[in-house]
């Protein structure tokens, strides 16, 4: 029989000391069996996975046998005993439960956060397993972008690898109302017509949408609703299917009603209320030409992102070079030679988010398994410790007749009590928690975050391996020492011990590592708060709107806006207010420019790219952004006035190095544009970005109906936000707001990925430390205890207290030292894999490690103190006497 | 007569038992009622269940020869007790009159 058909040498030693002996054989032959036959039926995975789940139906076989004394095998009586002894010492058993729960706790939390993250299937899916997401790519490797409506419908109709390709994009905000009944905004999401069909969804009632309904761009006004937005809508019991539902002034049929909690596959945002077909999304945003639609494949007309499923018969494999083909034959004027599509089977997020989620996700388990190490070590410690004062009582039980065996056995029944009660606690502190940690995550997830059966099953599996491998160490002990030897002279064993001072070095290195690790993620959040960004973040309110959306033209947008910002300022609390084309950190506009002579280009292929802006006046003014030379925009430049621009520094730099840019021009849409200032640069797409360049414009001479309105307030910036609506709404009540943010907030969103780290990490070392200290603690306590009549000697024999006190800190700080050398190198090791998580710090950052040395050494003096004044404070008269 | 009550699961195993004959060992009834009964259960509960049925006397078990398709490992056969298919029969006796009494539910 081949090697990989056998079970893992771990679990068979588990399994060994679950069964009792006289059943081992059988009950092994079984458990191979039928290993085995899953193996070649399922895969390794799934056999692995199965042989878990065996285990605990073998452990809830023997628990079962357990009250009615039919099985009397050792290990239940082992068990039996186990409880009896460690309900009659409370303090030590609670303990060990409250520090293994720690360290179990820890892991499961997380656990439950990477669960939930990546394994959790969408709701109403159908074999999701089939599934694959289609991204542009820009490159090899490198991709993650939407897909143009052409490009769908000619890989939909190709791609032969595939049962069906559907397509989904646009998710907008509009404004509402039933006829007759409420008004207010929904959040609305474009879908090709088989959707929902290749998904494997049903309707709850009605149907969702036929192929002629997704032909004729703007022709067939119908939509699905979400059935928590029919109640919000139509009311609790009231039928759907055949209303009328106006969205942004066009009257809408619904047709029919998709499940409250289905969303489709985006593991991220909350269900849409309404799906309408792809083809009235030119009508929707009432596009003038229906160029969405026609337009050749190009960039700018990417909007729709793509899940199919895999056809019958058809691996990932196939899907790709499928997809390989189909995206080379892909012909059209311009296009990008290096651009291509990406298949991957990762359909919950896009690329760069699953990439991040995922280096997160290894962080935090590489922390947390420290985390369970330390624990495992001082549990380790604590049952040690008390296997040697209970050396007599070991004593006794070998003198009567139990052999070697049974003892190590009875430690290890002892611990694996402690280690299932400890997983129980584990398991209560995860489901305590896991809300909590996932609130910290840089992405906003729906919905609550419990560990499910599988994290509770692998919290077992933890609980037990912690069994064992804490149990090692004093059943080993025991296994060695010749405990009938130990009766008569109880007090004379274990001074100290080099298995306990191992534990506890090995204690302080990990906590070290971990240590360092907070110390350094700390700094780098700190670095990416405290930064220099180039604008201010505080008291500013953002409301995002889109007037195209409504219909306006040109003209009526420019109406539009000095109306609303005058009476936006007129508002209490409002300060100023400004609008801006592009909130910093979301998205770019952008374009290229032909260099003028003597410029720097900053594209491969010559031209000078540059980030683009549509502002109102005062926009620098409330930003906070100097203006260096020259002038900010004003209320005259508007279209037909001599057109006026800002640049900032870079793009100065770039296209008049070592000139004065104020006063030059630049020939650009026809028009010579002439710049009247230099703003200083500022962070404009992602933190820690080089110098980008960016070009200002009046908003009242270049038009842009994608508009946010930016509002500079005395008090905090969203008490303004319901007056600020109502302000606008009363100007143009079916105005829909995208987005209702603050400038901080948007910031915050940007630095969470820094916080998550830092405050997890943070949290994981504190309690790493704690354990650490009391390890130490515990274990200098102890010596002092033991040596308490060798210390009376001592001091009676003239030794000075000091001088005790100072060889009891020595002995503490001695372990902390070697343990913090240690971890240092750990530290040291790891540097390549925290360098990418870190932001303007470097991960081997000699402060950074001198801080967490000091740290270490700090509590360990804290945690070796107390037992130094308790060695000072020894009477020798008293330590004589006793014993 | 309490304790001698057969559970829902006892029997549904004990029929696997019965029909298996020979070759009723743990592994064995566990494919089968994945198959048959479409459940799938751990051995734990098959030997739980086994060992309840030992206890009143329904089944027997004993240790045959080791296999090389088990590597090496001996079975542990199962086989229903003279006692174990009396009432196998009175539970079905039970369940047959109780459904020809039934009045005939419409769908």
């Amino acid at each position: 029989m081949s090697r990989r058909h056998e079970i893992p040498s771990l679990l068979r030693w588990l399994l060994e000391r679950l069964v009792p002996r006289e059943r081992r054989e059988d009950v092994l032959g079984d458990l191979e069996f039928s290993y085995r036959e899953r193996r070649t039926r399922r895969g390794g995975g799934a056999a692995g996975w199965h042989l878990w789940k065996e285990t605990g139906g073998l452990l809830m076989w023997r628990l079962a046998g357990l009250g009615k004394g039919t099985l009397g095998s050792d290990l239940v009586q082992d068990i039996r005993f186990a409880i009896r002894t460690l309900v009659r010492r409370p303090g030590f058993s609670l303990t060990t439960i409250l520090v293994l729960g720690l360290g179990i706790g820890a892991p499961t939390t997380v656990l439950t956060l990477v669960n939930r993250i990546f394994f959790q299937h969408p709701a109403h899916v159908v074999e999701p397993d089939r599934l694959v997401r289609i991204w542009r790519s820009w490159g090899p490797g490198q991709g993650g972008g939407s897909l143009a409506n052409p490009d769908y419908e000619y890989y939909r109709a190709n791609a032969s690898t595939l049962e069906g390709l559907a397509a989904w994009g646009g998710s907008r905000v509009a404004a509402f109302n039933v006829p007759g009944g409420i008004s207010d905004q929904l959040q609305a999401t474009f879908v090709s017509d088989n959707f929902f069909d290749v998904l494997g969804v049903h309707p709850v009632t009605g149907r969702f949408f036929s192929p002629e309904e997704n032909r004729d761009p703007g022709v067939d006004a119908v939509a699905v609703v979400n059935d928590a937005f029919r109640r919000r809508a139509f009311g609790d019991g009231a039928p759907a299917v055949g209303r009328t539902l106006k969205i942004n002034d066009i009257d809408f049929t619904v047709v029919g009603v998709s499940p409250s909690d289905f969303r489709g596959v985006d593991a991220l945002g909350s269900a849409p209320d309404v799906w309408i077909p792809l083809a009235m999304f030119g009508a929707m945003i009432r596009a003038e030409d229906s160029a969405w639609w026609e337009r050749l494949p190009h960039l700018r007309s990417s909007w729709l992102s793509l899940v199919g499923r895999m056809a019958p018969g058809a691996t990932f494999e196939s899907v790709e070079a499928n997809f390989a083909t189909l995206s080379a034959n892909l012909t059209y004027p311009g296009r990008n030679e290096n651009e291509g599509v990406l298949v991957s089977r990762q359909y919950l997020y896009n690329p760069s988010m699953a990439t991040s989620l995922d280096s997160l996700s290894r962080l935090l388990l590489a922390v947390v398994a420290l985390v369970l190490l330390i624990a495992v070590a001082n549990v380790a410690v604590l049952l040690l410790s008390r296997a040697t004062s209970r050396a007599r009582e070991l004593g006794v039980r070998a003198a009567l007749g139990a052999g070697r065996g049974r003892l190590v056995r009875q430690l290890l029944a002892e611990s694996l009590v402690l280690a299932l009660v400890g997983g129980a606690v584990g398991a209560g502190i995860a489901y305590a928690t896991a809300g909590a940690a996932a609130s910290l995550l840089p992405y906003h997830f729906v919905g609550a975050f419990r560990p499910d059966a599988r994290v509770l099953l692998v919290c077992l599996g933890l609980a037990l391996l912690t069994a064992v491998l804490s149990g090692l160490a004093p059943a080993l002990h025991v296994a060695r020492s010749d405990v009938t030897r130990s009766m008569g002279n109880a007090h004379v064993v274990g001074g100290r011990s080099r298995g306990r001072d191992i534990l506890v070095v090995v204690q302080m290195a990990l906590s070290l590592v971990l240590v360092a690790g907070a110390v350094l993620f700390a700094r780098s959040f700190w670095t990416a708060r405290t930064q220099d960004i180039g604008f201010r973040t505080d008291h500013t309110l953002v409301l995002r709107v889109n007037l195209r959306d409504r219909g306006y033209s040109s003209e009526e947008g420019l109406a539009f806006l000095p109306r609303a910002l005058e009476r936006l300022r007129a508002l209490p609390g409002v300060t100023s207010a400004t609008t801006t084309t592009m909130v910093p950190f979301r998205g770019d506009w952008s374009s290229d420019l032909d260099p003028p002579p003597g410029a720097l280009p900053n594209t491969d292929e010559g031209k000078i790219w540059v980030g683009r802006n549509s502002v109102a006046p005062g926009y620098f003014q409330l930003m906070g952004m100097p203006i260096l030379r020259g002038r900010p925009l004003g209320a005259g430049d508007v279209a037909g006035a001599a057109p006026a621009i800002v640049v900032n520094e870079e793009l100065a730099r770039l296209l008049w190095p070592g000139q004065d840019a104020v006063g030059k021009t630049l020939d650009a849409r026809d028009l010579d544009w002439t710049v009247v200032g230099v703003v200083r640069n500022a962070t404009y797409y992602e933190l820690g970005e080089k110098p980008t360049t960016q070009l200002y414009t009046s908003v009242y001479a270049v038009y842009q109906p994608s508009v946010s309105f930016l509002l500079r307030t005395s008090g905090p910036a969203t008490e303004v936000a319901p007056a600020a609506k109502a302000t606008l709404r009363e100007i143009d009540p079916g105005l829909a707001f995208n987005e209702v943010t603050t400038l901080a907030s948007v910031f915050g969103e940007v630095t969470a990925r820094y916080r998550v780290s830092a405050v997890l990490v943070g949290l994981f070392s504190g309690l790493a430390l704690l354990l650490a200290a009391a390890g130490l603690y515990g274990v200098v306590s102890f010596v002092v205890a033991r040596r308490t009549r060798e210390i009376g000697v001592r001091v009676a024999l003239g030794a000075g207290r000091g001088r005790v006190a100072a060889d009891v800190m020595r002995m503490g700080l001695r372990m902390a030292g070697i343990g913090a050398v240690v971890g240092l190198l750990g530290a040291l090791a790891l540097r390549r894999f925290t360098a990418a998580l870190l932001y303007g710090v470097e991960p081997g950052d000699p402060w950074a490690l001198a801080a967490s040395c000091s740290i270490l050494l700090a509590v360990a003096a804290l945690a070796s103190f107390a037992p130094a004044r308790r060695a000072t404070r020894i009477d020798p008269m008293e330590a004589m006497r006793t014993e | 007569m309490k304790g001698e009550r057969m559970g829902e699961f006892e029997e549904l195993v004990l029929l696997c038992v019965r029909q298996l004959g020979d070759d009723a060992h743990g592994a064995a009834l566990q494919s089968l009622l994945a198959e048959r009964g479409n459940r799938e259960v751990t051995l734990g509960a098959i030997y739980a269940a086994l060992d309840r049925a030992q206890r009143k006397g329904l089944a027997q078990s004993w240790l045959g020869e080791p296999t090389a398709t088990r590597g090496g490992r001996a079975k542990r056969h199962y086989a229903v007790t003279p006692e174990g298919e009396r009432a196998l029969r009175e539970s079905r006796r039970i369940r047959e009159l109780l459904w020809s009494e039934a009045e005939p539910v419409r769908p």
